[in-house]
């Protein structure tokens, strides 16, 4: 369960980083990339499809990177197919409207995933003072509940966990339109690990401010 | 022109640093991690090495300290998606010349290559 005051606080410190992924993303595709406002919340696995307003049907294209450090867990960029071969064709140069070959929309995917992937978590990372360590990127493919399964199960989070944060930040790009979803899933203990940081920077943003403490409201 | 190495494990990046360093008439070498950097770089000799940092085998922390190691002097510049600023921290203390985020433009690669090419390939000195 996370308070609104913590709520908030994560959400401004991953729309930062959202904002260094979306310019990178905008130097790599050439155009101007709209990113929304992160969503933050916590909730369990079996639910994290109605959070994520992600069909459990709809097959799906995906990076996984993991991460471990203060906090261990794992990120990941989704995209529909569609939108996965709109990204590829866009960054190859090919025709748009054209099915990448496999290969070719795996590598230039997997590169795009880690661009901005890395953006948010550094920005985390920068921001609360804290360094993560990280894995290769793996492309993935599949519904929603194979990838989320299968990057779980090698992330060590438990699958079922019902403090588990996530943290969604949607972007789009009209030209070659592309809509995909930056998720980063932690476990029990570094989730835990993240609400000490976060209340640590409130604490210190309440330390420089003159005004006195607000009460602290439950999300959800 | 000058000899360059290119190690970067994603295939699309080593395409487009390719791309960019033959269009501004380089020989380009490319490796898809640090162990088989160290080698290349022990037959090609480049006048500098363009290196990503998270790769497997071994990793672009681990072709510094190879590179140390030997007594190598050849200027490294990393381009990678890490921007903690710890990570930068640790690469110029490892002797990385210059740490780049990805994606890097044309511009930013031919300011480094600029600062950090040896004269004798017919570079711009160093500033
Ligand atoms: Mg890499």
């Amino acid at each position: 369960m996370l308070t609104h005051e913590q709520s908030d606080t994560l959400t401004e410190v991953f729309n930062a980083g959202v904002i260094k992924a979306g310019v990178a993303l905008t130097n790599l595709v050439g155009h101007q990339v709209r990113m929304q406002v992160p969503l933050v919340g916590v909730t369990d696995f079996t639910d994290l499809h109605n959070c994520l307003g992600i069909g459990n049907d709809l097959q799906l294209v995906s990076v996984c990177q993991q991460f471990c450090g203060t906090m261990d867990g794992y990120a990941l960029l989704l995209l529909s197919r569609e939108s996965g071969d709109a990204l590829t064709n866009r960054l190859t140069g090919s025709d748009p409207g054209t099915a990448p070959a496999e290969a070719e929309r795996s590598e230039t995917l997997l590169e795009v995933g880690n661009i901005l992937i890395n953006g948010i978590l550094g920005t985390i990372a920068n921001t609360v003072g804290d360094r993560f360590e990280y894995q290769v990127p793996v492309y993935r493919e599949g519904s929603l509940p194979l990838i989320i399964g299968i990057s779980s199960c090698a992330a060590n989070c438990s699958i079922g966990d019902s403090h588990s944060l996530y943290a969604r930040a949607q972007f789009d790009i009209d030209e070659a339109r592309v809509i995909g979803s930056i998720l980063i899933l932690l476990t029990a203990g570094g989730f835990d690990r993240l609400i000490g940081l976060v209340d640590g920077l409130r604490g210190q943003a309440k330390a420089t401010a003159s005004g006195g403490a607000a009460p602290q409201t439950p999300v959800k | 022109m000058a000899r360059i190495l290119i190690i970067d494990d994603s295939k699309f990046q080593r395409k487009c640093l390719s791309r960019m360093l033959g269009a501004m008439g380089h020989e380009v070498t490319e490796a898809e991690n640090g162990a088989i950097g160290l080698q290349v770089h022990e037959t090609i000799k480049p006048d500098i090495i363009i290196s990503d940092l998270l790769m497997p085998v071994l990793d672009g922390i681990g072709l510094l300290r190879g590179l140390n190691a030997k007594g190598a002097t050849t200027p490294v510049v990393v381009v990678t998606a890490d921007i903690q600023e710890c990570t930068r921290e640790e690469c110029l203390q490892l002797g990385a010349k210059a740490l780049l985020n990805k994606p890097v433009t044309v511009a930013t690669l031919e300011t480094a290559l600029g600062r950090f090419l040896p004269a004798q390939t017919g570079e711009k000195s160093p500033c």
